[in-house]
């Protein structure tokens, strides 16, 4: 595949590959924003069990 | 630039020498000649065919094999009524989150993956990580549950269809061609339609489809455990996890810019709108079976849905219900492999995107191909409770969005690397509802499962 400068004219600086490689820096989060990631994280944790308690309760049950 | 983006990593941006351009640029240069011809041209039409892609195929993708099978369910136990608005609602609700992925992409060019580790940290990162794989994979088993079903229905044995699903996913890799992937994709997906003549075969009565949405009813049966259920597949059957990671990574690997939003938009209310139609078809298909009093408990899969519809709806009929439902499993394995690759490829900073050849996307191409590999060996295992495996996926899915969209919103308000596109309070009020009506319904699922007594019977 030929380099042709005119056609990578086409696409901004900041989509060559090279480009989207380079890291952003880290966000500081705030106490508000970690509290509620925590609270989504406990909510996940307790649920996927009790969704998976349902599964094998439906699969054991008496038809 | 401001300085908040130079600091934000954008800053001294290499020059496009010889020496840096990677074929993926090349070819996605390309695509962005045509478009910018398209613009300049003011040819709008030729415009917006070349920029949808990414929002069409997200949402007909996420009409898949356990999305029909909800529907159908949801048709067959419920008829035409409540949930024919709700299914509206939640389309709409699915656009309002897609949209800020295809803002965050064209603000960033970064994918969702690598945008949550490089701002978040690996912590949340691994998490976010965590959700996604655990998510796809037991969704990219119920794809092939889809084509298995619909094989069977057409009398293949199980291996036989699984094997060909696979074969399909892996040739859909090899075209190493965002382009051309993108677009053999759409054509596939146009076959999700398959389920409005399906629809039309089962006469549907108009006046009650206008009565159901302007009333949300009737219900029969009430707000029992089977209701909130479906409630929450048929949430997961339109927003997912996948749906956000997919999409951004999409726009960033077509090559969509700031200048190419609005047609981004467009591409996700297009896509909104034909899955949104799809699906209703599909509640309108199976409404029959209410009527006819089915048990639809007793279905082992999709395929049993077709059957149980042919002397209702016709050979013809069925047969279309059953080719949409093998369609809806092979376009979104396809789709959900990519979206592994996609994050996983990310998470690694490894490359990514659809224009890889196979010498430099080991990784990216290997991610698709075990994890399609893995799913499809799953599906054959004997006895597996395929049908309520499908309809627990969907419950899964729901469950985790909650978390994913949390990180969505904290991306999308990100001033440093969204700027000007950050959301505003409007978006800011429908994101937050979401989350709030998405995590609510989850936990009162919950306690309905912990305490089955608390609704009646």
């Amino acid at each position: 595949m030929q380099y042709d400068p005119t056609l990578i004219g086409a696409l901004e600086p900041s989509q060559l590959a090279v480009a989207t490689q380079r890291k952003l820096p880290r966000r500081r989060l705030g106490r508000g924003t970690v509290a509620l990631l925590i609270l989504l994280r406990v909510y996940v944790v307790i649920a996927i069990p009790i969704v998976g308690y349902a599964f094998v309760h439906a699969l054991v049950a008496p038809q | 630039m401001s300085d908040d983006a130079m600091r934000a990593g954008f800053a001294a941006l290499p020059e496009a020498t010889e020496e840096v351009i990677t074929r993926e640029d090349l070819l996605r240069a390309r695509d962005r000649l045509q478009v910018l011809k398209a613009r300049s041209a003011k040819r709008s039409l030729r415009l917006l065919w070349l920029l949808v892609g990414p929002g069409v195929l997200v949402m007909l993708g996420e009409n898949d094999g356990p999305s029909m099978v909800s529907y159908a369910t949801t048709g067959a136990t419920y008829g035409v009524g409540f949930f024919v608005p709700f299914i509206l609602l939640t389309f709409l609700m699915a656009f309002v989150v897609q949209e800020m992925t295809v803002r965050l992409g064209v603000a960033t060019h970064r994918g969702h993956a690598e945008l949550i580790f490089q701002r978040f940290g690996p912590f949340w990162g691994y998490f976010a990580m965590g959700d996604l794989v655990f998510g796809n994979v037991l969704t990219l088993v119920t794809e092939f549950i889809a084509v298995q079903a619909g094989g069977l229905y057409f009398g293949l044995p199980s291996w036989l269809s699984v094997a060909i699903g696979v074969v399909l996913v892996v040739c859909s890799l090899a075209l190493r061609r965002y382009a051309t992937w993108e677009r053999v994709l759409m054509a596939l997906a146009v076959f999700n339609l398959l389920f409005i003549p399906a629809a039309l075969l089962a006469h549907p009565d108009g006046a009650a489809l206008a009565h159901a949405v302007a009333t949300w009813g009737p219900l029969p049966g009430g707000m029992g455990t089977a209701f909130f259920t479906l409630v929450l597949a048929n949430i997961g059957a339109t927003v997912t996890p996948w749906m956000i990671f997919f999409q951004q990574s999409a726009v960033v690997d077509k090559g969509l810019t700031r200048a190419d939003l609005p047609d981004g938009r467009m591409d996700t209310a297009i896509g909104a709108i034909l899955a949104a139609v799809a699906a209703i078809a599909t509640v309108v298909a199976t409404a029959p079976l209410f009527a006819a009093h089915a048990d639809v408990s007793q279905f082992a899969s999709g395929a049993d849905f077709a059957t149980a519809l042919r002397p209702l709806i016709g050979t013809t009929g069925a047969t279309l219900f059953a080719l949409g439902i093998v369609e809806a499993g092979l376009v979104a394995a396809m789709t959900i492999s990519i979206s592994s690759s996609y994050s996983l490829a990310e998470t690694v900073s490894a490359r990514h995107s659809l224009n890889l050849d196979f010498a430099h996307g080991h990784l990216f191409y290997g991610v698709a191909i075990g994890s399609t590999l893995v799913a499809a060996a799953i599906v054959l295992i004997p006895g597996a409770p395929l049908l309520a495996m499908t309809l627990t996926v969907n419950v899964i899915a729901t469950l985790l969005m909650a978390p994913a969209l949390l990180f969505l919103l904290l991306l999308v308000n990100d001033r440093e690397i969204m700027q000007d596109l950050a959301n505003d309070w409007r978006a800011n009020l429908a994101g937050g509802t979401i989350v709030i009506a998405i995590a609510l319904v989850g936990a009162f699922y919950g306690l309905i499962t912990v305490f089955p007594n608390l609704l009646g019977k």
